[in-house]
């Protein structure tokens, strides 16, 4: 037993992190009125929609949501949920939150495997800390598909990396699947396979780098065509982001927009730490992670500063860049930082329970 | 994946994409969704205001929440009834 503890010791650690990470958030939420409804907030009701009605074909006239439809918001996670749902009898917040809490396990585990791989094989039990005890795995841990596209998004990079085409191009499909980020995900991590292919000279990889963006377009592409036959509009999943307020400007305008107006200070202040990070990213030479997250940035800011800090600082590539900061820091400074994130990650989520607009 | 297998199966995918861009670019509904929505609906006589949750339904009463969503403000499916005005229109 212990000779398997200690080879699977990374497994090992990160189940009994997340475990404990999950066991303290959902106890955190007694006195905010329990659990499946403490977590439900904001965008949760429109996954909550989906499981329990399906896309609508039109848009609701209610005042609070005039205009709106559930079309934004990509089917997979919502239709992996609706499956456990029918499974289990569950509500469709609860068989949301089991299946994010779920995944939340191998999204640990498959991070941590290839932080230790291809990142640092010293410090990844700090990784590990960090990504399970810190305010940014919040959105992991509710019924958000926060959680399902992270675990997409460690299966590409890892695929990528090790040149394991079939499964890359199985979750390329799910990657645009589940966001409407997917299909920049997928294009910047084939870009990456196809330079490295042209360096190396080698055409196989260059062809399976460019099919890996062409699985990731069949997803995208069958959606939309479900769109067109729903609503009429193969589009409207980006149209109707207008109706949140999301329209396209050159980044920097929604930046300068936001300090003139003295508004969304969140996401201002959000945006100059993402861009440190994706700053550091490329200085410690962490090029594909920190690629996929400049372009998921760039394609961000475009539309709003709306939810950024979450596009981004709830991605684990995010979590990666940031576990770097303690490269060569003390023990001692690493161990209060960990500590000061882990009350931060408390005092964020009772936040969360209490339906704070700051971090959704 | 050997090259003789990717090519073809990229050429599919391809055309399956530009018929999806083609379908992107011909919608059938109006470029003003909101307006579009609201005329379609009040010209549907089975239409139910609907509403994607009432918060404070959703507080109380959470075990039982799915027949919520349908609450028939218009009075029992009347083709005329009355849409929330949206803000600036005139009184």
């Amino acid at each position: 037993m212990k000779k398997i503890l200690k080879a699977n010791k990374l497994l090992f650690f990160s189940f009994i992190i997340a475990a404990f990470s999950l066991a303290i958030f959902d106890l955190e939420t007694i006195p905010f009125g329990g659990l499946t409804y403490s977590t439900c907030k904001w965008d949760c009701m429109w996954y909550r929609d989906i499981i329990l009605h399906g896309y609508q074909t039109d848009t609701y006239l209610s005042l609070r949501h005039i205009g709106m439809a559930a079309w934004p918001f990509f089917p997979l996670f919502p239709s992996l949920a609706a499956g456990l749902k029918y499974l289990t009898g569950l509500t469709a917040e609860g068989a949301a939150l089991l299946l994010n809490q779920t995944l939340f396990f191998f999204m640990v585990a498959f991070a941590a495997l290839y932080y230790k791989k291809f990142v640092d094989s010293q410090k990844y039990i700090l990784f590990i800390l960090l990504l399970c005890l810190s305010p940014f795995s919040l959105w992991c841990k509710v019924q958000y598909s926060e959680c399902i596209y992270a675990l997409i998004t460690i299966c590409i990079v890892y695929f990528a990396k090790e040149k394991k085409y079939i499964p890359l191009f199985l979750c390329s499909f799910l990657a645009t699947l589940t966001r409407p980020t997917g299909i920049m995900l997928v294009g910047t991590c084939g870009g990456y396979l196809m330079v490295e292919a042209i360096r190396a000279r080698n055409l196989n990889d260059f062809l399976n780098g460019g099919f890996s963006i062409m699985a990731g377009s069949l997803g995208l592409s069958a959606y939309m065509l479900y769109l067109y036959y729903l609503s009429g509009d193969a589009l409207a999943f980006s149209h109707l982001e207008r109706s949140w307020g999301r329209e396209f400007k050159f980044p920097g305008l929604w930046l300068m927009d936001a300090i003139t107006h003295g508004h969304r200070i969140n996401g201002l202040i959000s945006a100059f730490i993402d861009m440190f990070f994706l700053y550091y990213g490329f200085k410690k030479r962490m090029y594909l992670e920190t690629s996929i997250l400049t372009v998921t940035f760039l394609c961000a800011i475009s539309s709003g500063l709306e939810s950024l800090h979450r596009y981004i600082m709830g991605n684990p590539l995010f979590v990666m860049i940031f576990t770097r900061i303690f490269d060569h820091k003390s023990k001692k400074f690493t161990n209060y930082a960990v500590l000061g994130l882990f009350v931060l990650n408390i005092i964020v989520s009772a936040m969360w329970f209490n339906d704070s607009h700051y971090i959704h | 994946m050997s090259n003789k297998l990717i090519i073809p199966i990229a050429i599919l995918i391809a055309l399956f994409d530009f018929f999806v861009l083609y379908k992107a670019m011909h919608p059938t509904v109006s470029k003003n969704y909101m307006d579009y929505f609201i005329n379609k609906n009040t010209e549907d006589t089975d239409y139910h205001y609907r509403e994607l949750y009432d918060y404070y339904e959703f507080r109380q009463a959470h075990p039982d929440m799915e027949p919520w969503r349908f609450r028939d403000i218009c009075q029992g499916k009347q083709k005329k009834c009355v849409l929330p005005q949206s803000s600036g229109s005139p009184s």
